[in-house]
């Protein structure tokens, strides 16, 4: 008894047959013809892309010593609900997310230990500049808007993150074609050769961060990276003296899917530049799988100022650790259609003048 | 004639003894100055945002870690197409 091999055309997929006149396996199709070989290892190689395996074990987090709480005081906001936490010498009156007046809940009690802290490096003199530098400068940006945003009230505040460690195991495979253009006295020729394209490798990330907290938005939080988390110290409570702290509200296991989607993206784009020397290269399977995950729990400071301007809230943020500000600002409409007018009588007049001037000499 | 035509003769001059229709140069003069405006208001603009995701982790790769462990080029056919290049009319000689 023969054996069959059902093997799709790469080109159409349509099933393709052995064809005794050219000796090799031919689509009928497409009349694309193969060699047997190619078309059994592109075969293996598809088979053996197995499904995606990233799972993270979630029970690695410490928990509090007894006595460490004692200092630490918890506030409510009633504007918006969120619960920060600070020293017991800091008079917390102002929500620094919302900016409503917060009310001390009473002693701070339950949730997990940090394992690390990034303490500031940044005061709130280089907030406050970093603040005046990102508004300089900008041409649409309304004039009052500089003024009117109560600088002096950007907080200090340790937000919740979630740092999570994994070794990515990835096996990808795409299809690649190479061209050639060549021409005779009647036609113009372009021959495409078509590739099977296998690459597998791993790549390892430490401390990639996702924020812990519902009042930060997620968008805000990734806009202030990179934090360098080998700067992160042993968490103390004193390092709290000062400053808010952010209660986390976000499970570790609910950030899981963007950090997978955020390394799967990093180690297919680092797989992706070894497929070089092709005009077109597209992804046909690929698998990853991550082993060695670890999360941690890590406060990392952040100058938060929110503004209201013309019934529209603000947000700017500035990473506590670089000095990375970063924040939208309105746009002046009214502003922007007198300097398009401007630029465009400006460049026309510019392009007719050198037009005739080139015509006349 | 329409108007339209008769708008366009009536632009056209003399320069050094070429034609030269004013209205089509200050209409491309103007296309020029508008996608020009565009672009460099568009630049402005864009000044104004700053919050944006993160494209990957690039940032929290471990240094040196990236290993490729398999490499694989495999031929598998070609495919040539012809397009007939376009012909000279050829002049009548009658």
């Amino acid at each position: 008894m023969s054996n069959l091999f059902d093997y799709k055309c790469p080109c159409c997929a349509g099933e393709i047959k052995f064809d005794s006149n050219v000796q090799k396996m031919k689509c009928p199709y497409c009349d694309s013809e193969f060699e047997m070989e190619a078309l059994k290892q592109m075969d293996e190689e598809l088979n053996n892309i197995p499904e995606d395996d990233m799972k993270w074990d979630t029970d690695q987090l410490s928990e509090w010593k007894e006595g460490e709480t004692a200092n630490i005081k918890e506030y409510i906001c009633k504007s918006c609900g969120g619960e920060i936490i600070g020293d017991e010498t800091l008079a917390a009156s102002k929500c620094p997310y919302c900016d409503s007046p917060v009310v001390m809940k009473g002693a701070f009690a339950g949730d997990l230990r940090p394992d690390l802290v990034i303490p500031f490096k940044v005061d709130k003199k280089a907030a406050i500049e970093g603040l005046k530098k990102h508004v300089m400068g900008k041409k649409l940006l309304p004039k009052v808007f500089q003024s009117q945003n109560h600088i002096e009230e950007i907080r200090g505040i340790y937000v919740p993150v979630w740092t999570y460690d994994t070794a990515v195991d990835a096996k990808i495979h795409y299809k690649a074609t190479k061209e050639e253009r060549y021409s005779d006295k009647d036609y113009n020729y372009t021959k495409t050769y078509f590739y099977a394209v296998s690459r597998q490798g791993s790549l390892d990330f430490e401390s990639v961060p996702a924020d812990g907290s519902t009042k930060m938005d997620d968008t805000l939080w990734e806009s202030i990276e990179p934090y360098k988390f080998k700067d992160a110290v042993e968490f103390q409570t004193a390092y709290l003296s000062g400053y808010l702290a952010d209660k986390y509200d976000v499970e570790a296991k609910d950030n899981i899917e963007r950090i997978n989607t955020r390394v799967k993206q990093s180690t297919m784009d680092a797989i992706r530049a070894t497929v070089t020397g092709y005009n077109t290269v597209d992804m046909d399977a690929s698998s990853f799988k991550l082993t060695e995950g670890k999360i941690k729990y890590v406060l990392c400071p952040v100058w938060i100022l929110n503004t209201v301007w013309n019934g529209q809230k603000y947000t700017f943020a500035m990473n506590g650790q670089t000095g990375k500000f970063v924040g939208d600002l309105p746009l002046d409409k009214q502003a922007y259609w007198r300097w398009f007018g401007i630029l465009t009588a400006g460049v026309s007049a510019g392009v007719f003048l050198i037009s005739m001037l080139a015509t006349i000499m | 004639m329409s108007l339209l035509q008769l708008t366009m003769l009536s632009a056209t001059v003399q320069i050094n003894g070429t034609d030269v229709n004013i209205l089509s140069r200050l209409g491309l003069a103007i296309l020029i100055g508008l996608f020009v405006a565009f672009i460099i208001t568009s630049g402005w603009k864009s000044q104004l945002k700053s919050v944006y995701r993160q494209h990957g982790a690039a940032d929290y790769k471990k240094d040196n870690s990236f290993k490729l462990s398999v490499k694989k080029d495999t031929f598998l056919y070609t495919k040539i197409e012809k397009r007939e290049k376009p012909k000279q009319q050829e002049n009548n000689p009658q």
